[in-house]
């Protein structure tokens, strides 16, 4: 296609904005993603793969019910990529596992557990378990694990091939791949948006925003305030091993090809994707500690990357009023939410729906 | 964090050696890690203890003759640490090593890499088989390891290591079955245009001709103009097929040895946050300095074919020049002294890169392995093809680093040293850009593997006592 | 389990050494003796061209580069996986094994 003129703009190709143009292009609109290039600041590329429940919304009801509804509709969903795409995403809603060094730590974790529980009717299930009952699912845990939160809802996906689906899904339906444009500026007329920047300008008549750390500064342009800080994680990745771990848990998983994932820290230090030693060594002690047979295993990458941070840690889903036609996404589960982004999202964005759970992630929250 | 330094020296081969040893004798306390047990890096393994006997009728006076420099060096005040496996540094010149299992941490104003080249990835269908090995392997193999291919090998690709691995072995009375020359016609007549420049460096032209004459005269096989290189075998290598002069030659083989030039291990560098430029005429990334090898981060110098291939004399005099530098800066030498020595430095170095341009025409590496067909393994660790790496392509992916994700390429234990080139130059391919636009991986510590025990102790209690 | 497929190649090479001190060490059960300042993937070559087989497609493979780059050497040492065969010097009673396909978390006492 020669044009340059779209019915959707998605502004971002990473796992966000990859879903919500893939739900877009589904239903036949013309649909551009406007991506950086190879050495943007990609959140996609260095998470963790959990498609995670507990915990999500503890003080935050609808949240909780949103998270909830986007892991129920995985399944379904990476059942659509591997018909459409051949990829499969290796999804294992197994359930999964929160482990606590310390009986205070559990306590606090069980606290919240329960306050979930009580948001959501009972339809949030956990149970709590000593280390006696953690080793039944886990033969491997140390004794120094006071014990862990087990919740059914929780399972794990291997997110690079989910990216590589998406990318292949969205070109399959239509959507033209449009990478190295770094946007300049998006401006607003006669019911069209304009994007510029060092290439040829890029029409629309809708745009969506999921640009992650730039969505603050794109969002300004039409009018949407997305307020995002960067939040760093650093992860560290072993050698392949033979299948040991059934479970994913919050802070190691076993990849579908056998390496371990080690995570779950978190830094704002600002637009750095560096990794520095003291977090690494924090990483590799407590995951020895939590699993003393990985005290010979090889770390052989790491990684830091930048989390989407909004002020209160949940999604905002935001139209403009200014400038109708233009909407806002930003997240940092983007994971966890995929299925509900490709969508509910999308069909949000659509159908120009105001439904119940987005008018709940309205960034005029922030300005209460 | 960690001990603090004067001067960090990493790498053990030409240029870190002349570094460590020059400043050393100016009564400043130089620390030089190494990987490996003895000093000499891969040019001059095993120099000081060489377990062949005859080394120098049968290596060539060359290798012998950088026992002196290994010499000098361990008779001078340089702290010496082998065995040190540098797993990161950083643009703050914070320095990660693991040694006998345990982990140091040490930080200095003046880092020196020196840390030199690899063999440039030659991928072929069949280059991960048994039995297929890297030329430089086999040499590291005499020279460290006093070890001999017990059969005859065929010798395939291009470049002076080529030569003279196979002189080294008809000094040693081994057969070679077949060299199989992958040099181009047109790079012979590209790299005469080099060749009054050249002259200066004629002694070591001289010594190439004596190697061609003498494996002529040795009655082996020699295929010119090879392509279409293909290894044979099953479990193992059995064999090799390719087509040289518009024919097709089948050759039984157990050992195939390969090489295609080297290209700088910039692996430091890039954790250090140096910036890099592409290398046109070596086809291959460098690291910028300026002409007293200092690299774009301050206090970080970068010497040796691990900063820009140009050989070892090249490395020696850029580890003098670089001493100096660093000798200024920490006042043991003023402006004027620093001029009058370096200066001659200078006009020699110039006048031995004029050889290095005739070299790099002529054995530029071949587009069949720049550019590999579809069926051939590009990333060995992750067993990922080059028709997954085109298909990526096309589908819009700008980089190495999006095509990592995409396909697992360079995600495995050798961190994308054999498959970046490959990598990025097939996205060059496909998208018709140039390499250079396309990038290169980015890269993150450890550089080389230590368990989650090892990384998770931190600082051993122990103090380096050396 | 068996090595037999992999190390039912010959010899790739041969030591011309003039060192006379040996070392004995066990490769896949064998008792080998080497040249004192060998290492474990030269070793491996004076048997076999295979070190061990790859975790993606269970492929055989061996010693590539023997400076420490390229990772095809890896074997299990004394216990532990994926050593680096190039950059570690064989020690008298040293146990080297064939590797097949992905590492084991191995069980270690807990005392906890």
């Amino acid at each position: 296609m020669a044009s340059n003129t779209f019915d959707y703009a998605v502004v971002g190709g990473g796992l966000v904005g990859s879903c919500i143009a893939y739900g877009l292009s589904k239903d036949s609109q013309s649909v551009a993603i406007v991506d950086e290039g190879d050495r943007a600041f990609r959140a996609s590329r260095g998470n963790f793969g959990l498609v995670w429940v507990q915990g999500k919304g503890w003080d935050y009801p609808a949240y909780a019910r949103w998270t909830r509804q986007a892991a129920g509709l995985w399944p379904s969903f990476a059942l659509e990529l591997l018909e459409s795409t051949g990829v499969d995403v290796d999804l294992r809603q197994t359930g999964g596992l929160v482990m606590s060094l310390d009986d205070a730590e559990l306590e606090a974790d069980h606290r919240k557990m329960e306050q979930l529980s009580s948001h959501t009717n009972g339809e949030f299930q956990y149970r709590m378990l000593s280390n006696s009952l953690l080793k039944q699912k886990i033969p491997e845990i140390s004794s120094q694990v006071a014990g862990a939160v087990f919740c059914p809802h929780d399972g794990h996906v291997n997110p690079l091939r989910l990216f590589r689906a998406l990318h292949q899904g969205m070109q399959q339906n239509g959507a033209e791949y449009l990478p190295s444009r770094h946007i300049n500026s998006i401006e607003y007329c006669h019911g069209e948006f304009q994007i510029k920047g060092d290439f040829d300008e890029i029409r629309a008549s809708k745009i969506v925003l999921c640009a992650g750390l730039q969505n603050s500064k794109l969002g300004e342009m039409v009018g949407i305030e997305i307020p995002v800080v960067a939040n760093r994680g650093q992860l560290l990745i072993t050698e392949k091993l033979k299948h040991f771990l059934d479970y994913p848990t919050l802070h190691v998983r076993q990849t579908t090809e056998g390496g371990l994932q080690i995570g779950d820290s978190a830094e704002d230090v600002g637009l750095d994707d560096g990794t520095t030693n003291n977090v690494m060594a924090m990483l590799a002690a407590r995951a020895t500690k939590m699993f003393p047979v990985l005290e010979s295993i090889k770390v052989i990458r790491a990684w830091g990357a930048l989390r989407v941070m909004t002020p209160d840690g949940k999604p905002v889903y935001q139209a403009s009023t200014s400038c109708p036609g233009a909407y806002g996404v930003a997240c940092h589960s983007g994971v966890t939410l995929a299925a509900a982004h490709a969508e509910k999202i999308s069909q949000w964005i659509l159908a120009g729906e105001h439904g119940d759970v987005i008018s709940n992630f309205s960034s005029s929250r922030f300005n209460v | 964090m960690g001990e603090k330094c004067p001067v960090v020296v990493v790498g053990a081969g030409p240029a870190g050696l002349t570094a460590a040893t020059l400043i050393s004798q100016y009564d400043v306390d130089v620390t030089l890690l190494d990987d490996q047990l003895s000093p000499g890096g891969q040019i001059y393994r095993q120099v000081s203890d060489s377990k062949i006997a005859n080394p120098e009728t049968v290596l060539g006076a060359d290798y012998t003759g950088g026992k002196a420099l290994v010499d000098r060096f361990l008779e001078s005040s340089a702290r010496y640490v082998p065995g040190a496996s540098v797993w990161g540094v950083n643009r703050k010149r914070e320095v990660s090593y693991l040694r006998n299992d345990a982990s140091f941490f040490l930080q200095t104003d003046h880092l020196i890499l020196s840390v030199g080249c690899q063999e440039r990835p030659m991928p072929f269908p069949g280059w991960q088989l048994p039995g297929v090995l890297t030329a430089g392997a086999a040499q590291i193999m005499l020279k460290s390891q006093a070890m001999a291919p017990e059969k005859a090998p065929i010798l395939v690709g291009s470049g002076p290591l080529l030569l003279l691995l196979a002189w080294q072995y008809l000094n040693l009375g081994l057969k070679v079955k077949a060299i199989v020359e992958t040099t181009q016609t047109q790079h012979y007549f590209h790299a005469l245009k080099h060749l009054p420049g050249a002259i200066v460096g004629r002694q070591q032209l001289v010594k190439g001709l004596k190697f061609l004459k003498d494996i002529r005269a040795a009655g082996i096989a020699v295929y010119k103009g090879a392509s279409e290189i293909r290894a044979l075998g099953d479990q193992v290598l059995e064999g090799i097929c390719f087509s040289s002069r518009g024919k097709q030659h089948t050759l039984n083989a157990e050992l195939v040895f390969i090489h295609q030039g080297v290209t700088p291990q910039l692996q430091l560098p890039k954790l250090a946050e140096c910036e890099l430029e592409y290398l046109v005429s070596q086809k291959c990334w460098s690291a910028k300095t300026d002409q007293f090898c200092e690299s774009t981060v301050e206090g970080v110098h970068l010497i040796g074919d691990g900063q820009q291939i140009n050989g070892a004399e090249v490395a020696e005099i850029s580890g003098q020049i670089c001493a100096l530098n660093v000798l200024k800066k920490l006042k043991r030498i003023d402006q004027e002294d620093f001029d009058r020595l370096s200066k001659p430095l200078l006009v020699k170095k110039k006048r031995q890169l004029k050889l290095r341009q005739f070299l790099d025409a002529l054995y530029t590496p071949s587009d069949i392995f720049i550019t590999p067909s579809d069926e051939t393994m590009v990333c060995r660790c992750e067993e990922v093809s080059a028709a997954t790496i085109r298909e990526i392509a096309r589908g819009g992916c700008q980089g190495p680093n999006q095509a990592k994700s995409f396909s697992r390429c360079g995600m495995g234990h050798c961190q994308g040293r054999f498959c970046e080139a490959t990598v990025s130059a097939l996205i060059a391919k496909e998208q018709d850009r140039s390499v250079a636009d396309i990038g290169f991986y980015r890269v993150r510590p450890p550089i080389r593997p230590l368990t989650l025990g090892q990384l998770g102790r931190g600082q051993s209690d122990d103090r380096e006592t050396n | 389990m068996s090595y037999q497929i992999l190390v039912a190649v010959d010899s790739m090479f041969k030591s011309i050494s003039e060192c006379s001190e040996l070392v004995e060490f066990s490769l896949n059960g064998k008792l080998v003796q080497v040249p004192k300042g060998t290492n474990v993937a030269a070793a491996v070559l004076l048997e076999s061209a295979v070190c061990r087989t790859t975790v993606v497609s269970n492929t055989a493979r061996g010693p590539f580069c023997m400076m420490g780059v390229c990772f095809d050497c890896l074997v299990s040492i004394d216990g532990l996986a994926n050593q680096q065969g190039c950059q570690t010097l064989v020690e008298p009673g040293m146990e080297v094994i064939v590797q097949r396909g992905a590492v084991e978390a191995e069980r270690v006492d807990d005392y906890g």
